[in-house]
Order: C-alpha cells, then sequence, then structure tokens
C-alpha cells in the first residue's frame, strides 16, 4: 500500500485536533459505537460524527455496515503510513544531533584548553 | 541506535501545518548557536556520517536579511540543496529564517523556522518550529521525505504514544 503526499496531507490535518486523538487512542483499545464514543467526552453525538467524518475521509478509521450502531474501528495501515513518516523523520534528525554532540563536545575542550593556556 | 539516542530528540504535529523538534543539549547556547551559525562548524555535523553524503557547499550570510545555503550530496551523486534568508538574529537565544528545498518547481514555497536555545544549566534546550506556508509546501516535503513502504505494524504502539501526549504549550 503507498500513501499520497494528499493522503497524508489529510490524515495530518485529522490528527491535529486532540478530540480526534482521543478517539483515535480509545479506538487502539478496541472498536465503538458512536454512542460510546460520546461519553467520555461530554459531548453531542452530531458533533462526533463529525470528528467521525474527518477521521474517515483521512483513511485512519472505518464504521461497519450495521446501519443502526456502526461500530469505528481503527484503519492501522493509515497510522502506520504516519508514524512511519515521523519516525524516519526523527531518526534523521537524531542522526545529525548525535554528530553535532561530537562537534559540540569538540568545541568544549577547545575552550578549557584555551582557557588554561590564559 | 541506542536506546539514549531513541528517547532524545521528539517530534511533536501541534497542528497540520507545523513540525515541532526538541533535543537537549550538553553544552551551553553559546556553542550551540555557534555550531547553527558558522560555516566552518555546520558541514561538521549537518551531513557526512558513514552514510556517504557530503556537504559540497556551505554558505551563511549571518545578517539580517543575509542567505544561506546548505547542498547535500548523496552517493549517488543527487544534490539537495537548501537555501532561505535570515529574519531574525538574537544570539545565542533565537533565530528565525525563511528556508525552501532549492529545486524547481519546489523552491517557490518557502517555510519559516523559529529556533531557541534555551540555557538549563550548564545544557541547551534546542527547539525548531517550521511552519508550512502552503499545503503545497508541505505536500513537497511529505513527498522528499516519507520513506516509501509502510513500517512494520508492530509501530503502531508508538504512534499511539504519540497521539496520546498533547502538544507541549508554547
Amino acid at each position: 500500500m503507498t500513501t499520497s503526499p494528499q493522503q497524508l496531507d489529510a490524515t495530518f490535518a485529522a490528527l491535529a485536533d486532540p478530540t480526534r486523538r482521543a478517539i483515535l487512542a480509545r479506538l487502539a483499545r478496541g472498536e465503538a459505537s458512536v454512542t460510546e464514543l460520546a461519553e467520555p467526552f461530554a459531548m453531542s453525538q452530531p458533533a462526533i460524527s463529525k470528528h467521525l467524518k474527518v477521521l474517515e475521509r483521512a483513511g485512519l478509521i472505518s464504521r461497519g455496515r450495521d446501519a443502526q450502531k456502526r461500530p469505528c474501528r481503527l484503519e492501522a495501515a493509515q497510522l502506520v503510513a504516519v508514524a512511519d513518516w515521523v519516525e524516519h523523520h526523527r531518526r534523521l534528525w537524531e542522526r545529525r544531533f548525535e554528530r553535532l554532540d561530537a562537534l559540540l563536545e569538540d568545541m568544549k575542550q577547545k575552550e578549557k584548553h584555551h582557557d588554561r593556556k590564559k | 541506535m541506542t536506546a539514549r539516542s531513541d528517547a532524545t530528540t521528539a517530534i511533536e504535529l501541534p497542528s497540520d501545518r507545523e513540525i515541532v523538534l526538541t533535543r537537549v543539549f550538553d553544552a551551553p547556547p553559546r556553542l550551540v548557536y555557534a555550531a547553527w551559525t558558522d560555516a566552518a562548524l555546520v558541514p561538521r555535523w549537518w551531513c557526512c556520517g558513514d552514510d556517504g553524503f557530503t556537504m559540497p557547499e556551505c554558505r551563511i550570510d549571518l545578517r539580517v536579511g543575509g542567505a544561506y545555503r546548505f547542498v547535500m550530496r548523496a552517493p549517488d551523486g543527487t544534490v539537495f540543496p537548501l537555501a532561505g534568508e535570515y529574519r531574525e538574529l538574537a544570539p545565542p537565544s533565537r533565530i528565525v529564517k525563511t528556508q525552501r528545498f532549492d529545486v524547481p518547481p519546489f523552491d517557490r514555497e518557502e517555510t519559516l523556522i523559529t529556533m531557541t536555545f534555551e540555557p538549563r544549566g550548564a545544557q541547551t534546550l534546542f527547539t525548531s518550529r517550521t511552519v508550512y506556508a502552503s499545503q503545497a509546501s508541505r505536500d513537497a516535503q511529505l513527498a522528499r521525505l516519507k520513506g516509501g513502504a509502510l513500517g512494520a505494524i508492530d509501530r503502531l504502539g508508538e504512534l499511539v504514544e504519540l497521539l496520546a501526549a498533547e502538544p507541549a504549550a508554547s
């Protein structure tokens, strides 16, 4: 499976909201109905439904076919695409910053040496 | 990668247009700031590890309105030029600069980067906040940086942790 930059962009936008992140964290523990999701958030069902639509468009959740309950389920593949991107980016910087650590150590040693000579 | 290094650099996505990077360095802000702004020092850490990348060009005109250009070259010869302008320079605590991937058509889209260097005892808390000016520029960034094939499903736990963590107040 590949994810287009546009799809990933929609996913990041969906993840920018704390309520939607909390919904995803809840769904990571198992599927839930809109009623079950609305309970802990002190939000109306229509408000929760709006968030669910955003998450569904972003490919982060899917909804069951059962017309009454339409249980929500986490879509792991799209989350993994995001995790993959974040992790890739973080590792790149971490490698770079480990080299910076070494340089800073070098700079500190040189300063100490210089101070001693004074 | 050691456990220590895995725990040090943090990335947060506080909104769909921002990326925030934080890292603590075991040196005072004065030295970390110098490492970011001295053209003789940047090539010693920006690239050139054991991955075969080199840095054939590093130019820094360190004044407000001055330009910089960092060019990385991959082992296969592909070059990755990053360029921009300094908007604010407050040594040793703050740098604001623009940045673009200096290859058409990406070079039309600029990001704004605010870097802060805060003292934490003898250490420095470094924060870099990148704000994407438009969706197009972030798409370009995503297309370049996203690592192709999807990773293992066991990263899910890590992501859920990321989701559970609220963005740092700032």
